[in-house]
């Protein structure tokens, strides 16, 4: 089976987010995950990897990779192909659960070398290399779920000058559940996969708030911890309990 | 060894880079090193034997200039994996530059029983755990991590090079390289 360049994975990638950027990266989400479903690696091998022929994949991503503003799409493609496909060989041959993780960061960082996008080596996207570790993957799908659900609700706020609004404060139930819940979350090994997708302002939240536990008191930012919380799975078990607190 | 032995393997060297492997017969060897097939069956009992050959004398050149370049410029361990993208754009870049011999053999070989795909993937493990014995000189936390990425990168840039010369790949491959080198030795 020819994976790379089934109109399955063209739909999978074009669902998969609303950016052009974000369809690149979730290549390798997308291709870990079928590769980790049940009963697939009896049929793929390696050695059909190397046979793929056709160049729909590589002609999905040139678009792609224009769209997100490349210097040189279609070298950018083939790059991103080519990568993708010694990362699957890694993981069929060498059993590598890590390999599309590692795949993908390169990706991030090369997607940023050609469209001059800034690059954040994040904590977050180190949660998401440990996570394919752990076999959990989710598809944007979701994710565009949780976006829709904290679209930022201070519209009206942030259309008056600062001085004439009072900054509101989160009350002390909701600073002390959000607390708790970040100090529960330091017992077990946390991942959120979709925060490599997060836009800037929600990024710069999670970081502050969930991964370097500096809790604000506004109450808008303590609802999107919450949310985001919500989606972050956690592992709780003694040996990765051990591993965190060490 | 002998220099028609020599002759014989640099001649194939050439001629599976330019041509790829399964298309160089054995005779077109032996025309163009001005040879007799039984001469070279005298030093390489099968035509898999001398590819093996070719490999492995591909990759040793490739590594020990690649020594030469880290032991000679007197770097320190973090420079050392931070100038390895620059060596590499520059052998790349260089006009003799024919592709990286077990890339091209690991796509020709596909099937994993096969001794020239195994040892394409010796030789990409290989390279993979020097950049990973740079990486950890230089203290890096996660140097497997980071050998796992820059060897993907080298290999996307190297296959999208062959492709097309002058692609530039490796120039952007680089630039990728050092966000990541620098994001490591940060963290």
């Amino acid at each position: 089976m020819d994976i790379l360049n089934t109109p399955w994975l063209i739909k999978m990638l074009e669902k998969s987010s609303q950016t052009p950027h974000g369809r690149l990266l979730n290549l390798f989400d997308v291709l870990e995950d079928w590769l980790d479903a049940p009963h697939i690696n009896v049929q793929i091998s390696a050695q059909l990897l190397a046979k793929s022929k056709t160049k729909i994949l590589q002609d999905f991503l040139t678009i792609e990779a224009d769209k997100a503003g490349a210097a040189i799409p279609e070298m950018l493609a083939n790059q991103l192909y080519f990568m993708a496909v010694a990362a699957m060989q890694e993981k069929l041959e060498a059993n590598n659960h890590k390999s599309l993780s590692h795949a993908k960061y390169a990706a991030k960082a090369l997607i940023a070398a050609q469209t001059k996008k800034d690059f954040h080596i994040s904590k977050s996207l180190a949660y998401s290399i440990a996570a394919s570790f752990l076999g959990v993957i989710i598809i944007s799908g979701s994710w565009l779920l949780l976006r829709e659900s904290i679209k930022p609700t201070t519209l009206a706020q942030t259309s008056l000058p600062a001085s004439v609004v009072a900054a509101p404060l989160a009350s002390p139930e909701q600073t002390a559940a959000l607390m708790a819940e970040l100090e529960r979350m330091r017992h077990g090994n946390c991942q959120l996969i979709e925060a490599i997708q997060l836009p800037d302002n929600l990024k710069g939240i999670y970081l502050n708030m969930i991964v370097n536990g500096q809790v604000s008191t506004d109450p808008h930012e303590q609802k999107i911890a919450m949310e985001l919380l919500k989606k972050t799975r956690c592992n709780y078990t003694p040996m990765l309990m051990a591993n965190s607190t060490g | 060894m002998s220099l028609l032995r020599e002759k014989i393997l640099s001649t194939a060297t050439s001629l599976f880079q330019t041509q790829g492997i399964n298309s160089t017969g054995v005779d077109n060897i032996v025309a163009v090193a001005g040879t007799t097939k039984m001469t070279l069956y005298k030093y390489f009992r099968t035509k898999e034997a001398l590819i093996l050959e070719v490999l492995e004398k591909n990759q040793q050149d490739f590594q020990n200039w690649l020594n030469e370049k880290l032991i000679s410029n007197s770097l320190k361990p973090a420079e050392k994996i931070q100038q390895l993208f620059d060596y590499i754009e520059e052998w790349i870049n260089s006009p003799t530059f024919i592709g990286v011999a077990f890339i091209k053999a690991s796509a020709e070989f596909p099937n994993e029983e096969n001794p020239i795909h195994q040892l394409s993937s010796q030789q990409s493990r290989e390279f993979r755990q020097f950049i990973g014995k740079l990486a950890g000189e230089a203290g890096i936390k996660d140097p497997d991590g980071l050998a796992l990425q820059l060897s993907l990168l080298f290999e996307g840039a190297v296959q999208a090079e062959q492709m097309q010369r002058g692609s530039g790949a490796i120039k952007y491959a680089k630039k990728a390289a050092k966000i990541l080198i620098d994001g490591a030795i940060k963290s």
